[in-house]
């Protein structure tokens, strides 16, 4: 009955938990890594309960079949000891092959019920995962673009895969090889100590030292290949670079330098590789050498007292069996803590977001306005992102329904806080903002969003198709008015241009289209919304003439009788406006029509002076 | 695909494990030793069981435990070294590899790096190459190891007894369908697994990216459905990998417990009838499980070897490409200035003609501006003139040398190229200024800094040469992006600048300052720009109107104003 245990103990390592997008690519298993400390352990657990709570009656049937499963597993080698002793040294073949019939069934019954108890379990941890990444996404909706702002896209995502997935896992494999581990140990130790003090005590001499090299081992092996990961991230962010910047290279002819430091992160990652793998490659055969110590001393001190007539040949090979039994639940107990720990560091990250304070709800009194005019008014509005660098100081503007107001000024000046604010992207600190006199915070959030259309300088573009992200501007939008809205933009051409027309799917970002296609698209998308107030990020990014023209003559079109704000860059943009109002220091420094501001001879005509005349010919 | 995956690709590792053939023989004697010693481990419980305890011999007991200590010993020590070996010669191998991969990288051409993208590439330099070596590092030894105990547990076992081995053997068959059959639709269920996790992420990836559209269309109830959608798709994936591969274990275990059961009973049948002895089966049970590791490992070097055969393809690929140096070519003289296209006619592809019959001179110090609409071939005369491809017919002449016969090198150190996307690699800023001139020194640096307008603004904010750029120099504002990339142009003193005029986010104050360097940079070289500013445009020497691959128009602002043809509609829009 000694099965190699290094099988054995790969059924745990090697199970695939179902759901791995981050499995596979060397080296990287969950053990790996550094190991994260839990912060808050009783409190993120009492959570994780909330969504086990669920399902606690098939936890309940699990939890009784993992404590099947570990006794049976106890009372095999046991039968051995019988078979050996009464029925094959006194020669009972016909109670013997009862006996296997009986050791048959008793492991027909173990496979069967850890077969359903894996099988529950995976469904409990996979609904779970489920239910904590549809949590996870609709807070996010939620969350107010501040968040975003602050948060790394890299992170999130990191959060929403990785970190819910550490915690499915664990709650797949580890709780239940917990429960396992910890009757099996308790129990072979009982019968071991039942069936021989003397030998126990052997064995138990060697466990200490098992335990700790293999202890020590893997704390090495695992700096080891967080060093080589480290390593292998700069290798890989070097030649990342290197490709991008590849014509810049060759133009500056630096192929030498690169390759050698290339050459310099190479060899420090072969230098960590090799530790790393040194390492990970003497804890297997390590532990089959220790296994094996182990069996050599139980097997000649049992023979010594077999010799002596103490202990019977069933009893020592009973004996053996236990005592490798009882080295496996050591070393998953100790691996499992290490998962474990991840996994509510990850859940606590996980909970983190979900406490994030989402948009403010609307008060009880929000109104919806139905027809708006489209009258704006900035009062005394006080700004800053962060407390103590304010970004608007007492700013006043007043607009006129129909109107276009460009804002102008140097970057960071506060032009893009003011479209912000209007969307309530953020909400301002002192003053008020109001839309036809009626204050933007006693407006309902999504009515005050519906009435504002807003392009903005990097459009994204979602891979699907045209039509769809057209229709992004109003998801119920027919085709033809998609298609409508799209001539109006000066998008048809294009589009009817495109492989499918309007059914191309486009990559991811739209990365298949150009600048000013994308812009065009964004308009489109704009004008299908039909919002009474219009802001305009005016993007400047290389397009070429004549994609320009279509793009003045789209956003003309779009601004026709609506209030628009223009973050202007184009002379001809600020030309045409209504009211120019020159921002610098998030002050309103001038403001007035393109005339009036050249007049003032101030910072409008200074700019204006200094690079658009040399545009006019 | 299969037809590719042929052995004869993973020649390529030869040369590169030559150096340790001799490391290589030793750690295979040290395999087939360790075997051995492994294969002889069982051998001696039996000789404890039927010798000693029988004969009530206590000191041969001993002794004999003993000697299993030695084979203990002796494995681990066979191990241990082996392990340190092939380490040594799998990762010095892949650093090999990996270094000759990225050096060949370096002399090919744009071209090379234009058809591919970024990702693959990084992908060519570490996946494929890790797949390759752990070729060299786990499935050499595997496949050595693991055929040798497989074997040698076989013999022995023959050898100790027939019939009990052909009873171990009956439930091999199943076994190795458990892990054949099994594995594949395993395999394939979490490809499906895999895929609707990626499909996942993609989703998330992009809303997360889109949020601000999401946001300010109001569609995140849209969103929210569609995410549950796949949430839901994935769950179904997730649920079948796992109903498969809950099919796995009990199967291997049941082909256990009942070869287990009927070996007793046999076993035990034939020991009562004195035809073997207990230490035989004894040793038998040790064995019965041995086998499936041996099994195990072997199929698993089998995916090693079609992943690294699938690497070596591709690597293999790039290393056949060819590079772009000619090193027989007489090197360029220091350039005058004057550059001309003869009859330049050029394809990327040979099929699609992307410039035809090029004409054109430009004399030294000349600015050039190229104008027209995307894809009209602008980006392709610089590319010809980098000498990133080469045009289908026609010359193009520097000083009166055709640039494609003259040493790349000696060529590309006298031209420089300010891109759009002003390429800043991380380092300080030192290090990116000395991208274009290695020797410079810091007061030349702070020189041309001050030239571009950026010394002042740096000392502002407390920038020296020492701090450090992000990825990309993301740090810094994308003007200053821009300004610094001239810099690094100015510090290499061209004699023919290249510049791909950028209209990125700039504001009205930064854009002064570009527009003032740009000026001091053009000044004195002979410089082509594709321009979109007319400032820019108007004072270049000579203005190159093209469409669809062809010069319609040329001369100066004034002069092509009057023809009132395309250039005098395009600054009237």
């Amino acid at each position: 009955m000694a099965r190699d245990n290094s099988t054995r103990d790969s059924r745990t390592s090697g199970r695939p938990m179902g759901f791995g997008g981050h499995r596979g690519g060397g080296p990287r298993g969950m053990m790996m890594g550094p190991i994260v400390k839990p912060k808050n352990l009783t409190n993120t657990l009492k959570r994780l309960w909330r969504y086990m709570y669920y399902e606690r009656k098939t936890l309940g049937i699990v939890f009784l079949l993992v404590a099947l499963g570990a006794v049976l597993q106890l009372v095999g080698p046991y039968l051995i000891a019988i078979a050996i002793d009464d029925y094959i040294l006194a020669g009972k073949l016909r109670e013997l092959a009862y006996l296997c019939l009986l050791m048959i069934g008793i492991y027909l019954i173990n496979i069967g019920s850890s077969w359903l108890q894996s099988f529950l379990m995976v469904g409990i941890a996979q609904r779970n995962v489920y239910n904590m990444r549809t949590d996870l996404f609709a807070k996010l909706q939620e969350l107010p673009l501040k968040f975003f702002d602050n948060t790394t896209h890299g992170e999130l995502m990191s959060r929403l895969t990785n970190d819910i997935d550490n915690v499915g896992n664990t709650l797949n494999s580890s709780t239940t090889q917990v429960i396992s581990s910890v009757i099996s140990l308790v129990g072979t130790l009982a019968m071991m100590i039942w069936l021989s003090p003397l030998l126990t005590a052997l064995t138990l001499l060697v466990i200490p030292i098992m335990l700790f090299s293999t202890n020590a081992l893997a704390k090495r092996t695992r700096t080891f290949f967080a060093e080589q990961q480290k390593n292998l991230g700069q290798l890989n962010g070097h030649i990342e670079e290197v490709i991008s910047g590849q014509k810049v290279v060759k133009v500056f002819g630096r192929e030498q330098s690169v390759i050698e430091k290339f050459n310099e992160l190479n060899t420090r990652l072969k230098d960590s590789g090799i530790m790393a793998q040194i390492y990970s490659g003497i804890i297997p055969p390590l532990m089959g050498i220790l296994n094996n110590l182990s069996f050599i001393i139980v097997a000649a001190g049992g023979g010594y007292l077999a010799v002596k007539g103490v202990l019977t040949i069933g009893v020592i090979a009973a004996f053996i069996n236990y005592s490798r039994q009882f080295v496996r639940p050591l070393n998953e107990l100790a691996n499992q803590f290490n998962m474990f720990q991840m996994a509510i560091a990850g859940a606590e990250r996980f909970f983190e977001i979900l406490d994030e304070e989402p948009e403010p709800l609307d008060p009880p009194d929000a109104v919806e306005l139905t027809s708006v005019k489209g009258a704006v008014r900035f009062e005394n509005v006080d700004f800053a992102y962060e407390p103590d660098k304010p970004v608007l100081k007492e700013f006043n503007l007043d607009v006129q329904p129909g109107q276009t107001i460009a804002l102008v000024g140097p970057t960071g000046a506060g032009k893009t806080t003011v479209i912000n604010l209007l969307t309530r992207f953020y909400d301002i600190q002192s003053g008020k903002i109001t839309i036809d006199g009626i204050d933007i915070r006693k407006i309902k959030r999504k009515n005050l969003r519906s009435q504002l259309g807003i392009v903005l300088q990097d459009t994204y573009l979602f891979s699907e198709s045209v039509k769809e992200n057209i229709r992004y501007g109003r998801l119920n939008a027919t085709d033809e008015e998609v298609i409508e809205a799209a001539k109006l933009a000066n998008a048809d051409q294009f589009i009817r241009r495109l492989p499918n027309g309007y059914d191309t799917v486009l990559s991811e970002d739209g990365g298949d289209l150009s600048q000013g296609q994308r812009q065009l698209l964004a308009i489109a998308r704009a004008i299908l919304a039909n919002p009474a107030i219009l802001i305009l990020d005016e993007a400047t990014s290389n397009v070429d003439t004549r994609t320009e023209i279509h793009i003045q003559q789209a956003m003309l079109n779009l601004m026709k009788g609506r209030t628009s704000f223009v973050i202007a860059h184009r002379l001809s943009t600020i030309r045409n406006a209504d009211k120019i109002v020159v921002i610098n220091h998030g002050q309103i420094i001038e403001q007035g029509s393109h005339d009036e501001l050249l007049e003032q001879n101030g910072f409008y005509a200074s700019l204006y002076l200094g690079q658009f005349r040399q545009g006019i010919s | 695909m299969r037809e590719q995956l042929k052995i004869s690709n993973l020649i390529i590792l030869l040369p590169y494990l030559k150096p340790y053939r001799l490391k290589m023989l030793f750690a295979i004697i040290l395999m087939i030793l360790g075997a051995i010693c492994s294969i002889y481990l069982p051998m001696v419980t039996r000789k404890i069981i039927d010798v000693h305890i029988v004969a009530r011999d206590f000191r041969g007991v001993l002794i004999t435990a003993l000697i299993a200590v030695g084979l203990l010993a002796a494995i681990s020590l066979t191990n241990a070294l082996r392990a340190r070996l092939m380490a040594l010669v799998g990762q010095n191998t892949i650093k090999r590899i990996r270094d000759d991969l990225f050096v060949k990288l370096q002399t090919l051409p744009v071209s090379f790096f234009d058809k591919i993208p970024v990702g693959k590439v990084i992908t060519r330099l570490t996946s494929d190459v890790d797949a390759v070596s752990e070729l060299v590092s786990n499935a050499i030894v595997s496949m050595v190891i693991d055929t040798l105990r497989l074997f040698g547990y076989l013999a022995v076992m023959f050898w100790l007894d027939w019939r009990l081995t052909i009873i171990t053997l009956a439930f091999t068959p199943p076994l190795v369908f458990a892990m054949t059959y099994l594995n594949t639709k395993i395999r394939k269920a979490e490809d499906v697994v895999r895929e609707e996790t990626s499909i996942l992420n993609a989703y998330l990836q992009e809303s997360i990216s889109g949020l601000k559209v999401i946001q300010a269309f109001k569609s995140e109830r849209f969103f929210s459905d569609k995410f549950t959608n796949n949430n839901q798709d994935l769950l179904k994936a997730s649920n079948r990998a796992v109903a498969i591969y809950g099919f796995f274990w009990p199967i291997v275990d049941i082909c256990w417990l009942f070869s287990t059961a009927i070996m007793i009973y046999f076993g035990a049948k034939w020991v009562v009838e004195g035809q073997t002895t207990i230490g035989t089966l004894m040793a038998f049970f040790a064995y019965n499980g041995q086998f499936f590791g041996p099994l195990r490992g072997l199929s698993q070097a089998y995916r090693i070897i079609v992943r690294a055969l699938t690497g070596a393809v591709r690597i293999n690929e790039i290393m056949a490409t060819a590079p772009e140096t000619n090193n027989n070519l007489p090197a360029m003289p220091a350039i005058n200035g004057k550059v001309e296209f003869k009859n330049v006619t050029f394809s990327y592809n040979k099929k699609d003609i992307v410039l035809k019959n090029i004409n054109l001179v430009a004399n030294p110090g000349e600015t050039i501006a190229l104008v027209g609409h995307t894809g009209a071939g602008k980006t392709s005369i610089i590319n010809i003139l980098c000498r990133f491809y080469e045009p289908l017919e026609g010359q193009v002449l520097v000083d009166g040398n055709n640039i494609f016969n003259m040493e790349l090198l000696s060529y590309r150190r006298q031209v420089a190229l300010v891109l759009q996307d002003p390429f800043l690699f991380s380092g300080s800023i030192r290090d990116n200024l000395a991208f274009g001139a290695p020797n410079a020194s810091d007061e030349e640096m702070m020189e041309a800094l001050e030239t571009v307008g950026l010394k002042e603004q740096f000392a502002r904010t407390g920038i020296t040469l020492d701090s450090i750029l992000t990825e990309r120099g993301s740090n810094l504002s994308s003007g200053q992006r821009q300004l610094l990339s001239f810099a690094r142009a100015l510090l290499a003193d061209p004699r023919i600048l290249i510049l791909d005029e950028a209209t990125a986010y700039v504001d009205t104050l930064t854009e002064q300052k570009i527009q003032a360097a740009l000026q001091t940079l053009l000044k004195g070289r002979t410089s082509f720009v594709i321009a979109h500013r007319l400032s820019t445009i108007r004072n270049a020497d000579q203005i190159l109107v093209i469409d669809r691959g062809k010069i319609l128009e040329q001369g100066t602002h004034s002069e092509l104003l009057e023809l009132k043809g395309e250039y005098w509609k395009l600054c009237n829009a």
